[in-house]
């Protein structure tokens, strides 16, 4: 093997600059691959998630964690659902404050609302370490703050709470201001500590931070740390409706709550429906991934054919117009053994180009087949196998092609013997 | 170096002989020139002398020592070792600048094994080059020369494993009368350094250069 290496780069010593080529050739492809991955494997969960969504029923109520102890013991053993599972969407806690300079930002209203950021909303910025410094007293606000206000209008009826981005309201304006706070029946004066960055986090990023003992209080007066909405997941889409409706009599006939709207403390709210707009993602969702699918297996098989077919081809076809350069190694002295071993390097070094570009498209369409094929046959299937075959995929397909051109190389080489000296040089 | 063929005979069908009972003596410092009709069997003997293609019968003896060659890989090693073969069609590697297609031997001689030896390589090839006149194209492709020049490096290559023996097949029958003179004057010369050139021609100009003339005949 070593000696084939040997003779094939002396032989053509161009080939060392082709190496070079070559190499560059295949640190492309690998970023391709992470890049084609990444995408792909995105796209993969964005079909879960519709599917999930499809048969995801919400119960949003007030913060109280007994009702999803009370959802869980009554639905998480029933056959028919996948999960009941509790999903953070807001904060119990609301800002009120006289401050002149907030009632000006206001649109000169009376109301600003905040919600409180949780640690779990903020758990890979840097802001963390701000809130431990906070004293009880002091809060940290957005650097660039959305407002949620209530406007008036000229006949005193209140409007729906809606969110108004003043883009100069920078956070920095109000640092060593107080601002009024209240949760359940309590309220508290606060200090603005200083700023945190919008962009470092994700979600609720109009918020405010709490100090850790202020979050203890909220959380003892409400009986939560945060307002959560419940999600439960039906196994059978067909079922949606008829849970709906069940959950939904199960909630107002336990759940101590009389509206389905919302009051000042933020209290007594409960919808009871599918999370997202189902019937239509139902329908999109199959169409995408049937439509998916099949243009993924097509890609897939005629990539792989065109791909393991062209190299064949084009294989036999060189060694066949190559008979007068093997005839002429043959009678210069060169033992059928090295002529074999020069082809062989060619060999690989075009496989590894090829299949270093080709295997890695086939692969990552094939993850994605094979994806959305775990998916289509069970979710769960897809989340346990993906994540470790997805490697695995790859590789073979990237070795696959790799071996196709080889093993038409090892058939093909064959007529080496054959190649006659005498016949051609005569 | 002397070759010696005693009753060499060639057949393809234990019918009828290409070669009958052909005896003759090789030796160091000729040149020698086969001749006759087309057909006779010139490139059958050059080529069953080069090893290339196995006698039906007869003995070749190499120093008076019988030539007993068993198996393709021992036969391919004798090929590099004292054969070099020039082709009427010179059968350069187009792919391979005119330096590189003299190295080809090379890189299987044990002389020039291993990256150590790449400059001594180089050097031989370059040598052969100078010596054949044409090292000024040495970065040229194949196709970039014309027929004289490609034959010259077509012997180039045959001489680089510096064999004891040149088989040439018609050297010169791509080419004019005036480099037909040239290539025969340089494969001459080669005669000066103690080898022996064996070609086959239809050529009549080849006997102003040739030693002996062996003319093959019909039976
Ligand atoms: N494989 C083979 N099977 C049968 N007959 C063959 C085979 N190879 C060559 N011959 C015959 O052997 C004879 C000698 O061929 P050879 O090539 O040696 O002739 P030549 O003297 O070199 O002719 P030319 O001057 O045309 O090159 C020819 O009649 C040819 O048909
Ligand atoms: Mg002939």
């Amino acid at each position: 093997m070593k000696h084939s290496w040997y003779l094939y780069v002396e032989y053509d010593k161009k080939l060392r600059q082709k190496n070079k080529v070559a190499i560059a050739f295949m640190a492309v492809s690998v970023m391709i691959l992470l890049f084609t991955n990444i995408v792909f494997s995105n796209v993969s969960h964005l079909l879960e998630n519709l599917q999930q969504n499809c048969r995801t029923i919400m119960v949003q109520v007030p913060f109280k964690e007994k009702y999803l102890s009370m959802l869980k013991a009554e639905y998480a053993e029933n056959p028919d659902i996948e999960s009941v599972e509790e999903h953070w969407t807001g904060s119990p806690i609301h800002v009120e404050t006289a401050d002149p300079d907030i009632q000006k930002w206001a649109g000169g209203q009376y109301r600003v609302q905040f919600s409180e950021i949780t640690d779990a909303a903020a758990k890979n910025s840097r802001q963390i370490k701000k809130k431990a410094e906070l004293k009880e007293n002091e809060i940290l606000v957005p650097k660039y703050i959305t407002i949620y206000i209530q406007m008036k209008n000229p006949y005193d009826v209140p409007s729906a709470w809606d969110d108004y981005t003043r883009p100069n309201l920078k956070g920095e304006e109000l640092i060593g201001r107080t601002l009024q706070i209240s949760f359940g029946d309590e309220t508290a004066e606060l200090v603005v500590r200083g700023v945190y960055d919008n962009a470092e986090i994700t979600t609720a990023a109009d918020g405010i931070f709490l100090s850790e003992a202020m979050t203890h209080r909220v959380a003892q007066e409400t009986k939560t740390e945060s307002n959560f909405s419940y999600h439960i997941l039906i196994k059978d889409y067909e079922k949606m409706k008829i849970y709906q409706k069940e959950i939904s009599d199960f909630a107002f006939a336990h759940f101590d709550t009389e509206d389905t709207g919302m009051d000042d403390t933020g209290n007594g709210w409960l919808i009871v429906g599918p999370a997202y707009g189902v019937g239509e993602q139902r329908e999109a969702s199959l169409t995408f991934i049937n439509a998916a699918s099949v243009m993924a297996g097509i890609l897939a098989v005629v990539v792989m054919l065109w791909v393991g077919l062209g190299l064949f081809l084009s294989k036999v076809k060189m060694l066949n117009a190559r008979g007068r350069e093997f005839a002429l190694l043959k009678a210069i002295g060169y033992r059928e053994r090295q002529i074999r071993g020069i082809l062989r390097m060619e060999s690989i070094m075009l496989s590894a180009k090829v299949a270093a570009i080709s295997g890695i498209i086939v692969g990552s369409l094939l993850i994605v087949y094979v994806g959305i094929l775990l998916i289509w046959v069970n979710p769960l299937f897809y989340h346990v196998f993906m994540p470790r075959f997805q490697a695995g995929i790859l590789f073979l397909t990237v070795l696959i092609v790799f071996l196709v051109p080889l093993a038409a190389y090892e058939l093909s080489a064959r007529r080496i013997k054959s190649v006659s000296s005498i016949e051609i040089l005569r | 170096m002397k070759i010696e063929i005693l009753n060499l005979s060639k057949t393809y069908n234990q019918k009828d002989y290409v070669l009958r009972d052909f005896s003759y003596t090789f030796e160091s410092g000729h040149f020698y020139a086969i001749m006759g009709p087309s057909g006779v069997g010139k490139s059958t003997l050059l080529h069953i002398l080069g090893l290339l293609d196995e006698k039906s019968s007869g003995e070749i003896r190499i120093d008076g020592q019988t030539l007993t060659v068993q198996g393709e890989e021992e036969r391919a090693d004798m090929r590099l070792l004292t054969f070099g073969f020039v082709f009427q069609e010179f059968f350069l590697n187009p792919k391979l600048t005119v330096l590189e297609n003299v190295m080809v031997p090379l890189h299987i001689h044990p002389e020039y094994q291993g990256k150590e030896n790449w400059d001594k390589k180089r050097k031989r090839a370059k040598e052969l080059l100078k010596q054949f006149q044409i090292d000024e194209y040495e970065n040229r492709y194949p196709n970039e020369l014309s027929g004289g020049e490609q034959q010259r490096v077509g012997i180039a290559r045959a001489l680089a494993n510096n064999p004891e023996v040149i088989l040439a097949d018609e050297p010169t029958g791509n080419l004019d009368e005036k480099n037909e003179e040239n290539i025969f004057s340089y494969l001459k010369a080669l005669t000066e350094e103690g080898k022996i050139v064996i070609v086959v021609s239809h050529n009549e100009t080849v006997k102003n250069y040739a030693d002996f003339i062996i003319t093959l005949r019909k039976e």
